[in-house]
């Protein structure tokens, strides 16, 4: 049994003005290990942050399931930490509040929170940053501290809703190598997570992957399932990987159509 | 420097511009003396209530009738909004008389209040708190509305019960702190409107019974002089809001600039 099991999961939206029926998700089915790290990609408005919402139940089914270690999930959980794609940052909260927000919910003490969030601050580098608001922040700093926010919730699952879209190209490269490494630290600390990551950019998704799966345009489902045989821990030398730029191409390739005919949409 | 300078003189040189040319039409004689009088004739007039302590009196009556009109309306309108705005059914089911109660001009309501209360402290109060109310009072339910989805659901996904008091408490509250404290700035200028309407029909003492019985002895310098004691006194009031805005939402300057 798969730790994380999406069956046949169809979602749809009506849209508020013309009350015309969008069919987002068409029969999603996908299974994801624990501690694995899965990317899913697609077209533009296919729906990729429709079923992140769904796994982290702030979006009802209309049909099929997503069962957790054989529990169905029916609603908002801790345990699945969900990054928006706009960090959804508390304005009014410094970082240092922000970071603690979830710790505060589940009641623990200010002086445990603050060590927690101490040790959190300074894995996502914000070390200097914890009284600043988030305006104080440029877009990188405020995705480190979204990060954080969830890190310190310690959820088993992450999932990652185009964490690093609105980031530069510089930053977000460092960043890619962050996430790993953050990942990495966090299993050998006895936190494995399991990442469910959204992403548009291919290389970004063969980069950071155990395994990468391709959406189909609206209404969405699962068209491929590609394992990334590359080496951890990923650096620099992995994009040069002939393997890189094979499972590039591949996942292009199954991708292109789609994203072809989705420009047609809307 | 010289350009830093006139940056900091520039808001202040149209009001005295404006100064010039009021007292040249006074030294022209444009107008009868007896009802224009010079901007210095105003001063005198401050001066000399001032010494007297005329001005200390009524304007501490109208300051201590404006804060205590405001801070009750303030004490009605804020919690009922977030109440209100919280739950959507009990708007609803007020709904009719909030908008009937809005329409009633405050003005309108001064008769009644004699009838009931006469012309006395407690009507002064309730007609600033009933100019008070409305605004703080809408802006709150709109500032409950208006919370960012997004935060609701991060907080949700954080581990927070829906419609629980600490999603109330940490998220809704500060998050509409903002539009409350721009409807609380709406309602001091009604407020002050309101204390003058009461004032120059109750005609007991304050600003605006100053107003009224310098029209009744024709001292225009002492009308003049009351209308520029308001403004002051807005500016005041109003930077007392500020501070406290800055005080309740610091993380507020930042959004303005975006």
């Amino acid at each position: 049994m798969a730790y994380i099991k999406v069956e046949g999961v169809e979602k749809t939206f009506t849209k508020p003005k013309s009350k015309e029926v969008v069919k987002a998700l068409d029969g999603v089915d996908a299974e994801i290990e624990s501690g694995e790290f899965v990317s899913i990609v697609g077209p533009s408005g296919c729906g990729k942050s429709t079923l992140l919402r769904v796994i982290a139940g702030l979006d009802n089914v209309n049909q099929g399931s997503v069962t957790i270690e054989s529990k169905e999930v029916d609603g908002p959980d801790p345990d699945r930490g969900l990054l928006f794609q706009d960090y959804a940052l508390f304005p009014w909260k410094t970082v240092e509040e922000n970071i603690e927000f979830g710790l505060k919910v589940r009641g623990v003490k200010k002086n445990d929170r603050i060590s927690i969030s101490e040790e959190f601050i300074e894995l996502v580098n914000l070390k200097g940053f914890e009284k600043k608001y988030p305006h104080e922040l440029s877009g990188g700093m405020k995705q480190r501290c979204a990060l954080a926010r969830l890190l310190a919730n310690n959820p088993k699952i992450l999932l990652m809703d185009e964490p690093l879209a609105a980031i530069d190209a510089q930053t977000r490269k460092i960043l890619q190598e962050e996430v790993l490494e953050i990942w990495d630290k966090e299993k050998k600390a006895g936190r494995e997570k399991t990442v469910i990551w959204v992403t548009h950019s291919i290389e970004e998704a063969v980069f950071l992957s155990d395994r990468v799966l391709v959406m189909s345009r609206r209404p969405a489902t699962i068209k491929e399932s590609v394992e990334i045989d590359l080496k951890r821990p990923r650096t620099d030398e992995t994009e040069s990987d002939p393997v890189f730029a094979k499972l590039c191409a591949q996942l292009w390739s199954s991708m292109k159509e789609e994203a072809a005919s989705a420009i047609l949409d809307t | 420097m010289g350009k830093f300078v006139f940056k900091l003189l520039r808001p202040f040189v149209l009001p005295i511009v404006i100064l010039l040319i009021w007292q040249l039409v006074y030294i022209n004689e444009v107008f009868l003396e007896a009802l224009f009088p010079g901007p210095k004739a105003v001063w005198l007039k401050f001066w000399e209530m001032t010494l007297n302590g005329e001005l200390f009196i009524h304007v501490g009556v109208s300051l201590r009738r404006v804060l205590l009109g405001f801070l009750l309306a303030m004490a009605l309108a804020i919690p009922f909004g977030l109440i209100l705005g919280w739950y959507k059914k009990a708007e609803h089911f007020c709904e009719v008389v909030i908008h009937v109660g809005r329409t009633i001009p405050i003005m309108a309501w001064i008769p009644l209040t004699i009838m009931w209360f006469g012309m006395g402290e407690i009507s002064s109060i309730l007609i600033i708190m009933l100019g008070a109310f409305f605004p703080t009072f809408f802006n709150t339910i709109a500032g409950v509305r208006e919370v960012n989805k997004n935060h609701i659901d991060a907080a949700l996904n954080l581990g927070v019960k829906p419609n629980s008091w600490m999603l109330f408490k940490e998220v809704v509250l500060p998050s509409s702190v903002p539009l409350i404290v721009t409807g609380q700035n709406i309602s001091l200028g009604y407020a002050l409107s309101a204390i003058v309407a009461a004032e120059l029909i109750f005609k007991n003492e304050g600003i605006g019974y100053l107003l009224m019985d310098g029209r009744i002895q024709y001292s225009f310098e002492t009308v003049i002089l009351m209308m520029v004691i308001l403004c002051f006194l807005g500016l005041f009031l109003n930077l007392g809001i500020k501070i406290l805005e800055n005080t309740l939402s610091p993380w507020r300057y930042g959004l303005k600039i975006q």
